[in-house]
């Protein structure tokens, strides 16, 4: 039996159940429990397509189409889920070090991690759709659940503005559905592909386009994300990024296999490569003006969702496969950058300003977060390196290498920001009084631990790239847009 | 860009040490070196005179803006106001280039 | 903070595009049939929009209820549920006395509500329950058994209120029908390895049974009950967040 669909239904589950007893004793210890149960999910699925309902595939005259809900699993989708899940464990794990931990937080962490696989794992646009709602509203209520003013602030006017963006996704899936006649992705890029394009099937495509960049959080909407970023409590903010990233990734897969083949793709490349390198540039400017960590670190998440999608947004074979490697290896280095931040703000704040000399009092933890700056920059051996290798490389490919040096100026301007934080908060000298102060802070060992692991899964996956790349590939050459390569080739 | 200038702008702010003064000069430079590199590249793409000519323009009228980056700060701060200013703006440009550059 | 009088017609010109870009491509909708062929040509209960609804797309259906109990959590945060800090909320709402007020409506208000209610509550049970045969369902009947509730709230305020639902009644109710859908999911990939699978009998035993004289209509009626249960709580436990003080004291008392 494929137990596929329960990678979606026991967080699910889990969470009714935690959101009704968030008040109970054994909170704890459940947690614990289920951030380990997490980890187990991903392997439980079979490769291959999964009818829900037992509703498979129907003949209407000679077409064959899916009649109902259909889950697709393979290598690529796995990998991406269990990067997910393992995000989601360590935060659930680290959660439980916190003295006001409640039922309602584990809830809404489950929520997120099952509506965000259902949106990697679907092959339906209005399932699609359910999940990215449900992930939008549970991201508001986790930057909530940290309880300031600016926290209520900042999510309500995620919300309002995700109404506006939902709705309009919604009515572009409405008129996808009206010009194809199906739900199913890939029954309604084979029937995009045989009939004319009307005005319909733009308008659905437009409003997509809208859709894609709120859940990704590609400009306009990159403040209202940088914003949702830095006012959550930083832990938090590490699956925060995870959710947004995977929904990038899995929104932009969409577009590419519904408008890959059409003539209009050509226009909507450019709209897609303009966007992320808009991300690219304003997420490293904003970066680099800021003076509270958490906020440079908010921002940066926007820069590298940039780089993401311009991967994606290249359409070839090559430039897919580097997005997707390098949002795997951001979500991972990114988390351990956020989780350096809590510690940040146990033991003082996350304002640059106030701290200084924590070399001197945590040398361990220096020493990690250097490890995962040095990743985000892209510098050997780190896994960051080789996917912006990878990413460059595939610009040079698409006949594109003004990206190339773009990218190489901006990585100059990740590297400053990411020492000019590094000196303000372990380098730069302190009074004798504040050292002490800090040394009184007790650090838990978990959070050293997690750190740790997740450096280590980044210097594994510098070294051996290959072990996702070679899984990765096979399914990337099908979704590729073939007619890029060949003019490309022909100019 | 005179350093000088620059820094005078940046203590306005509360922020004129040195560390922070570097940053925000790279940020400049960064902006900078984007719009002629993305102009570069549109009027590689689409060989068009026009647009060239054009994208010098651009590149005039944005060494004759400098310092850009606090303007370019001001833009993306968190108001709701100038949020939504930025949304419908690409609400509006985006549809332009789909509906009718899309349909030549 | 307001705009410049250009930037004010920038966005009136984009507003304008995009209006005629949506305009535009509603108009020329030109429906394909599509899959729906199959929808409208194969009876699995008489109302076809309920078998759409829980048969053919029921994962869809869960997903959509999953969005209110979430929407209902994320209410109860923001008037702080589990919160990880209460400093905020303390300063908003310490200062205030917190009493339940009466919002006390004319008398002729407060008599038509509780007829009102029970007629309402009665539709709400009917549309609940034949959702598959006639117009109607699940989040129908709810929203109307929710109205009844609201009704009577507004009427008569939070203390006097004639139907007594307390919070924790309607979380355990809303959690239990949530469950409902989810378990009856599960049963069915037990019994036939697929989620959600609409189980007609068991070695020739109708597990579900159902009235007769409309065919083997399966968990349909069933995943109906389950999401009425958690519509009805879910409108109904916003309502009460939103008009009781009580909770939220009682919360920021918590921490």
């Amino acid at each position: 039996m494929n137990l596929l669909p329960l990678i979606v239904v026991v967080p699910l589950i889990t969470a009714v159940v935690f959101s009704y007893i968030y008040r109970s004793k054994y909170v704890k210890p459940l947690t614990l429990f289920i951030g380990f149960i997490l980890l187990v999910l991903p392997l439980l699925g079979t490769y291959g397509p999964y009818f829900f309902g037992g509703h498979g595939i129907v003949y209407i005259g000679t077409i064959p189409l899916v009649s109902g809900i259909v889950y697709t699993l393979n290598p690529l989708k796995e990998t991406m889920i269990f990067t997910l899940m393992l995000i989601g464990s360590i935060v659930l794990v680290l959660s439980t070090r916190e003295r006001e931990l409640s039922g309602v937080f584990t809830s809404l962490v489950l929520m997120g991690l099952a509506s965000v696989s259902a949106v990697i794992l679907t092959e339906d646009l209005f399932n699609l759709y359910v999940f990215y709602e449900i992930a939008a509203i549970t991201q508001a209520g986790l930057v909530i659940l940290s309880g300031t003013e600016e926290a209520y602030r900042s999510a309500f006017r995620y919300l309002l503005v995700g109404t506006m963006a939902g709705s309009i996704l919604l009515l572009g899936v409405g008129l996808l559905l009206s010009a194809t006649g199906s739900l199913n992705i890939g029954d309604m890029g084979r029937c995009l592909t045989v009939n004319p394009l009307t005005p319909t099937v733009y308008g659905g495509l437009l409003m997509l386009i809208v859709g894609l960049a709120y859940g990704g959080g590609l400009p306009p909407f990159h403040t209202l994300k940088a914003d949702l970023y830095a006012r959550a409590k930083p832990f938090v903010a590490a699956i925060l990024q995870a959710y947004s990233k995977f929904i990038l990734i899995a929104l932009m897969l969409v577009v590419l296999k519904l408008f890959g083949n059409l003539p209009i793709f050509h226009t909507t490349r450019g709209v897609l490569i303009a966007l992320s390198v808009f991300a690219m540039v304003f997420g490293t400017v904003m970066a680099l003006l800021q003076e509270d960590y958490r906020k440079l670190l908010a921002y940066h998440t926007v820069s590298q969702g940039g780089y993401v999608a311009l991967g994606l947004a290249l359409g070839t074979p090559l430039a897919i496969l580097a997005g997707i490697f390098h949002g795997i290896n951001h979500t991972l280095y990114k988390s351990a950058l956020f989780i350096g931040a809590h510690i940040l703000d146990k033991i003082k704040s996350t304002d640059m300003r106030k701290v200084g000399g924590l070399l001197l009092v945590t040398p361990t933890l220096a020493f990690l977060i250097l490890c995962a700056k040095l990743a985000s920059i892209g510098i050997p051996p780190f896994n960051g390196f080789q996917s912006k290798l990878l990413l460059a490389e595939a610009v040079m490919n698409a006949n594109m290498p003004e990206l190339a040096v773009l990218m190489l100026i901006l990585s100059i301007g990740t590297f400053l920001y990411m020492m000019k934080a590094f000196y303000l908060i372990f380098l730069r000298p302190c009074s004798e009084e504040q050292l002490r102060e800090f040394k009184d802070v007790k650090i838990s060992k978990y959070y050293i631990l997690s750190l740790g692991l997740l450096l280590v899964l980044c210097l594994f996956l510098g070294i051996y790239p290959d072990i996702v790349i070679d899984r990765l590939y096979p399914v990337v050459e099908d979704i590729g847009v073939k007619w890029v390569l060949e003019s490309i080739k022909n100019s | 860009m005179d350093y000088d200038k620059f820094k005078r702008e940046m203590e306005k702010e509360g922020r004129g040490d040195s560390v922070s003064v570097g940053a925000g000069l790279t940020g400049e430079f960064i902006l900078y070196s984007f719009l002629v590199i993305g102009l570069f590249l549109l009027s590689r793409v689409f060989g068009k005179v026009l647009l060239a000519t054009v994208g010098i323009l651009a590149i005039g009228a944005g060494l004759h803006m400098i310092p850009m980056v606090f303007r370019f700060k001001r833009e993306n701060s968190n108001h709701i106001v100038l949020q939504l200013f930025w949304i419908s703006i690409f609400l509006g440009a985006i549809s332009m280039i789909i509906f009718i550059a899309g349909s030549w | 903070m307001k705009l410049s009088v250009s930037r004010e017609v920038a966005v009136s010109l984009s507003f304008l595009l995009f209006g005629a870009g949506v305009f535009y491509s509603i108009y020329s909708i030109e429906v394909v049939e599509g899959v729906n062929a199959i929808y409208t040509h194969i009876k699995i209960v008489p109302n076809f929009v309920s078998a759409v609804l829980f048969d053919w797309r029921g994962f869809d259906t869960l997903g959509e209820c999953l969005i209110l109990i979430n929407s209902v959590l994320v209410t109860g945060i923001v008037f702080g549920k589990g919160l990880f800090n209460w400093d905020f909320l303390k300063e908003v709402y310490g200062e205030e006395k917190c009493k339940d007020s009466d919002l006390g409506f004319t008398p002729i208000v407060k008599v038509l509500a509780v007829p009102m209610g029970v007629l309402l509550m009665a539709l709400g049970i009917l549309v609940i329950l034949g959702g598959h045969i006639t117009p109607g369902g699940g989040f129908q009947g709810g929203a109307l058994i929710s109205a009844a509730y609201v009704l009577a709230m507004v009427a008569f305020g939070v203390r006097r209120c004639p139907i007594r639902f307390t919070y924790k009644f309607l979380e355990s109710l809303e959690s239990f029908g949530a469950l409902l859908f989810l378990i009856l999911g599960l049963l069915g990939m037990v019994l036939s390895g697929y989620y959600l699978y609409n189980i007609r009998e068991i070695w020739g035993i109708p597990p579900f049974p159902s009235p007769p004289g409309v065919g083997d209509v399966g968990i349909i009626p069933y995943l109906n009950i389950g999401v009425g249960l958690k519509v009805l709580a879910g409108l109904s436990t916003i309502t009460v967040l939103l008009l009781s003080q009580r909770i939220i004291s009682k919360n920021i008392g918590k921490g």
